[in-house]
């Protein structure tokens, strides 16, 4: 049996001036996503994802470089990495079974890097629902800089 | 349909083992690359933390930075944390040559850009003689350049040995 295309870009972006960029209208042609980001940010600020604009429950447990542990059962979103304006900070985050209706769970694992830390970030969103567009948000009013880039990939299982 | 995801070049130690060697003349024609090592060392002991990814041959250690953690059997639920300045940018987990390969992944992001330096994260984990561990790190490259050579080195009068293996790839945005 003939292997389909197994990473293929879905869609990118270079954002610039902006404190959100969303991928909408996700197509369920995959079986995962990945998403890439190389990011400068105008000012210091914490970078997040949320899948759907929904602001519901995800759990999330990251490990920071610094030896921080944290846990959150009830974020409404995913923090990815940090970014002071300084470097491009670096993530990779694979998001598994993103169409998966019938396990309530989307799980991503980030792995990214910042001017301080890298992060090893694991986050799971509650939701019967597909994922069909992924929002990349800042925490206040940073922006991303040019050449800033997202690119979303499609990961089919041939 | 578009090819995003290229092997740009590899590298297999065979026969006398070496302590360094160089992806040169990487083109400019992917947006992002990906590094995946899978190594041994003719190291001694349990484990060592001596991978070293010098960029565009820039040698002077002061100008790396980064931070990494990592835990192994007698800290399982901790991970222990190392900053890499101003010595060396690490990479590397476990290798002893009696026993398994260690594996590593890195993402270096917008690459060509001189605009800024680009931090890159890594993760890898080994299975040495008596321990087990595994490894997340950052590593910022000396100087805002675009990256055209990844020198890979083994420290502390280590050679990688027969069998390592390391692959750049290239990643497009479209």
């Amino acid at each position: 049996m003939a292997a389909g295309p197994t990473f293929e870009p879905i869609a990118t972006a270079t954002p610039s001036g902006v404190t959100t960029y969303t991928f909408s209208s996700i197509t369920n042609a995959y079986t995962d996503l990945v998403l890439v980001g190389s990011v400068i940010m105008s000012a210091s600020t914490v970078i997040r994802l949320r899948f759907n604009g929904s602001s519901g429950t995800y759990y999330t447990k990251y490990y920071l470089s610094d030896g921080t542990v944290s846990q959150n059962s009830s974020a409404s979103m995913m923090e990815l990495v940090n970014n002071d304006g300084s470097v491009f900070s670096n993530f990779y985050v694979d998001i598994l079974d993103y169409k998966g209706t019938t396990y309530p769970t989307k799980t991503a694992l980030c792995r990214s890097a910042d001017q301080t830390n890298s992060w090893l970030n694991g986050g799971a969103w509650v939701s019967s629902n597909a994922i069909n567009s992924i929002e990349i948000y800042t925490t206040n009013s940073a922006t991303f800089s040019s050449p800033s880039r997202l690119t979303l990939y499609g990961i089919a299982r041939a | 349909m578009a090819v995003t995801y290229t092997l740009i070049a590899s590298y297999t130690v065979s026969g006398s083992s070496t302590s360094t060697f160089t992806f040169s003349s990487i083109p400019s024609s992917y947006d992002h690359l990906i590094l995946n090592m899978s190594s041994r060392a003719n190291y001694s002991g349990d484990y060592h933390l001596n991978n070293f990814v010098q960029v565009n041959s820039q040698s002077t250690v002061s100008n790396y930075t980064g931070r990494f953690g990592y835990n192994d059997t007698s800290n399982t639920n901790n991970f222990l944390v190392q900053s890499s300045s101003p010595t060396a940018i690490w990479i590397g987990t476990g290798n002893i040559s009696t026993d398994f390969f260690s594996n590593n992944w890195s993402f270096i992001g917008n690459y060509n850009s001189s605009s800024a330096p680009s931090v890159r994260p890594y993760f890898g984990g080994s299975e040495p003689a008596s321990n087990s561990l595994i490894i997340f790190g950052s590593a910022r490259q000396g100087t805002a350049a675009a990256i055209t050579s990844l020198t890979l080195k083994e420290l502390s009068g280590n050679n990688y040995i027969a069998g390592s293996t390391f692959y750049l790839y290239g990643l497009k945005n479209s």
